[in-house]
């Protein structure tokens, strides 16, 4: 990315007319281009000394390319690291070949030392699940455990970005996910019952919807859709795109989901051609499969996976992956609160409040 | 038995025009000029009977003299006094936690168990005098109660009491009982509501999260409606909000289903007081109809309260005494009944928690006591 292009997303950013921002770097490896970075964060911050907006930085990367300058920049400028630990070592340095075959060594070593700067919480892990890891709920979960996340956030590798190939070789039918994500639940569960509080967030995430009259603000979960209309995506060569999904949709040369690039103004880029055809499946309760469903008010339309998947983005949902992965979620959350076994009450209203689970009293009534 | 000091006493009146309310001040604080010195009683404790007179001259103006029950009045308090009546009214009582103005008599609702029943002659007066009571409230009182009869039936004299209060009282909240109905009209909302929105708060009752018991309780069809409506526009303009509940026969069992309502459909509010009955007034005619022995009602209270914390919503128990509720609610009861009306019976003779309880409303009889009550022994208590 150019400086030209940096300053033209910074200025497009500022167009949001949302009171709260937040700039993500991803990559590539953001970290390679560390100058670019500062200059982001700099222009930003000064731009908002008159905004006055709330806002906020964060950073996916390896971690791995990280000077002790570049992550005090990242504590001085509350840059919240991300980084991706796909389970013990032999599996993450499956997934991850690097030169040296030290992917895993190099990630926990640097997640020491970033951690020694910006504090405990400062640095967060995803984990990618291929078919290999879908054998071992458990190992992923102790990894974790071992390395001293409070999280786990587990989601199907996507079906974007990949060519068939690796796809074939990597990929699995949802069902063999599902099984693997209840086993890894349970197991999570019984942690948080035997008194270690560990938070798997895709099920925080769904249960401060169905337990609050609140939305977790998760982007992916949202009618009208977080797509474009809570997040757009500054590519490094100034195109625009409503999701990272659609980027790499795009990637594959489907223009469609380009909104323009970013000298077009923020009006200009939201009332693109791309943003009107995904906008047609924008709208849960709108749309076929979804409007009738029990599950609507937790639930949200992510367009761009199935205009990527099915062709359209307002395709019925009751064909898609994306419907029978949270169908078949949201009936085991929806089966445990039915239970009210306390202690998983105890975890749930706890994932749900964002409390310490020994802050929850357990009243004995479940509101149904 | 530890009686309340009541609100009222008799005395030798003298020199008293139609009504007048003032201020009762000892000497040295009355010189410092504070106050109107027309509206001052200077107050002498020492004299027999105790005494006081404006201007500190008996012989001219208003003094009052042979105060039968002396504990009545202290300096700092303000006192209401009648044209050729012995009656001395305490109407703001320095110290008090439950300083509470008088609004009016008249009401839109009927509640069975109502501990004020409303009257619906104009008394349109009460404005007036309460003006003139806000003048004279110590310029330090945190809070300042209004209630009635309906608050709202003033219209925009309410405005305008919220008003003199920002005024004369700049630092003090107001706190109004309110059953909220008058603010579903948004223009009569935006007026009222939006004076001092840091600074008032709307304590607004509800007793079902559905209709049909809410509106028998309160004896006026469409009230839930109206009042959830009222709510609305309260939140709408970022008022200060605060449910309560009173508990009773008719309200116990839907509780815990009336606190889910009120955290998915007002989180907005900041307090939810869940409160034992005051056996006065209405409620006294409708016993049967509304007794329950608290302990009877205690697991619907602990799922209510406890499902409410659990969601960060505030939460107090109120006019409870501690020998009916688990000790782990404890934490959550409040001292709330009104210093000139809270009793502690002989049952509490010896209660190693007296001081900390809640204690009793005068009103309540033997036919109003729970089976649970008595004194708790400190080894009982202990933590």
């Amino acid at each position: 990315m150019t400086s030209e292009t940096a300053a033209l997303a910074v200025d497009r950013v500022f167009e949001s007319p949302s009171s709260t921002l937040t700039i993500e770097f991803q990559g590539g490896e953001p970290a390679l281009r560390f100058d670019l970075v500062r200059r982001i964060v700099e222009l930003a911050e000064n731009r908002n000394l008159t905004e006055n907006r709330t806002l906020s930085f964060a950073m996916v990367s390896t971690l791995h390319h990280f000077s002790d300058d570049d992550l005090a920049f990242c504590r001085d400028h509350e840059i919240r690291l991300s980084t991706s630990i796909d389970g013990p070592s032999v599996l993450h340095d499956r997934n991850r070949p690097n030169p040296d075959r030290n992917a895993w060594l190099q990630t926990v070593e640097a997640l020491d030392r970033a951690r020694a700067v910006l504090g405990h919480e400062g640095v967060s892990a995803l984990p990618t699940i291929t078919r290999e890891g879908l054998s071992d709920p458990r190992g992923l979960v102790d990894q974790y455990r071992d390395l001293g996340f409070p999280t786990i956030f587990l989601r199907p590798i996507s079906p974007y970005g990949f060519a068939l190939k690796t796809r074939k070789a990597i990929g699995y039918r949802m069902e063999d996910f599902l099984r693997f994500y209840d086993q890894a639940l349970d197991y999570i569960l019984e942690l948080n019952a035997n008194g270690e509080a560990f938070e798997e967030t895709y099920a925080a995430i769904l249960l401060r919807h169905i337990l609050t009259p609140f939305h977790s603000g998760y982007l992916d979960l949202r009618s009208p859709t977080g797509t474009g209309l809570g997040v757009l995506v500054y590519n490094y060569d100034g195109r625009v795109f409503p999701a990272d999904e659609a980027r790499m949709a795009a990637q594959t040369g489907d223009q469609r989901f380009t909104m323009g690039t970013v000298a077009d103004s923020f009006d200009t880029l939201m009332a693109s051609p791309a943003m009107q055809w995904l906008m047609k499946g924008a709208v849960s309760e709108h749309l076929r499969g979804c409007r009738d469903c029990a599950f609507v008010p937790y639930c949200g339309s992510d367009p761009v996976f199935h205009a990527t998947v099915q062709g359209d983005p307002a395709a019925d949902r009751r064909d898609s992956e994306f419907c029978q992965k949270h169908m078949h979620i949201f009936r085991g959350l929806f089966r445990r609160v039915a239970e009210a076994e306390p202690e998983t009450m105890r975890t749930f209203i706890a994932w749900a409040m964002r409390k310490p689970r020994d802050e929850v009293h357990v009243s004995g009534w479940v509101d149904r | 038995m530890r009686q309340p000091i009541g609100l009222h006493t008799h005395a030798d009146v003298r020199g008293v025009e139609g009504v007048q309310i003032l201020k009762v001040l000892a000497s040295d604080e009355a010189l410092r000029g504070e106050y109107d010195c027309r509206n001052v009683l200077v107050w002498e404790a020492d004299l027999p009977g105790a005494a006081g007179s404006i201007n500190g001259r008996s012989d001219r103006g208003v003094s009052i003299a042979n105060v039968r029950d002396k504990r009545v009045i202290q300096p700092g308090d303000i006192v209401r006094l009648r044209q050729g009546s012995s009656l001395v009214s305490v109407v703001y009582r320095r110290g008090s936690k439950a300083n509470t103005l008088f609004a009016t008599e008249r009401c839109n609702s009927r509640c069975v168990m109502c501990s004020q029943p409303p009257r619906d002659d104009d008394d349109s007066w009460r404005v007036a005098e309460l003006e003139q009571t806000i003048s004279l409230v110590d310029r330090n009182e945190i809070q300042l109660g209004i209630t009635g009869g309906e608050p709202t039936l003033l219209g925009s004299d309410l405005g305008r009491l919220v008003d003199v209060t920002a005024h004369c009282l700049p630092d003090t909240t107001l706190h109004v009982l309110t059953n909220g109905r008058l603010f579903q009209h948004r223009l009569f909302a935006s007026d009222i509501a939006a004076r001092r929105p840091d600074h008032v708060v709307w304590a607004v009752p509800l007793y079902a999260d559905v209709a049909q018991i809410h509106d028998e309780v309160v004896e006026a069809p469409g009230s839930f409606h109206e009042t959830l409506d009222g709510l609305y526009e309260l939140g709408r303009l970022g008022a200060r909000v605060e449910i309560r509940v009173v508990l009773h026969k008719m309200t116990v069992g839907r509780l815990p289903q009336l606190a889910s309502f009120i955290y998915r459909r007002l989180p907005f509010v900041e307090h939810v007081a869940l409160m034992g009955l005051e056996p006065m007034g209405f409620a006294k005619r409708n016993r049967d109809r509304l007794w329950i022995d608290p302990v009877d009602y205690m697991p619907a209270l602990e799922s209510a309260l406890f499902h409410l914390l659990n969601r960060g919503m505030t939460t107090s128990i109120y006019n409870l005494p501690l020998c009916v509720l688990p000790s782990h609610l404890w934490p959550f009861a409040e001292q709330s009944i009104s210093d000139w009306k809270n009793l502690y019976p002989d049952e509490c003779e010896g209660c190693a928690v007296v001081d900390r309880c809640a204690g009793f409303f005068a009103s309540a009889g033997s036919a109003w006591r729970s089976r649970a009550v008595y004194p708790m022994k400190a080894e009982e208590v202990a933590v």
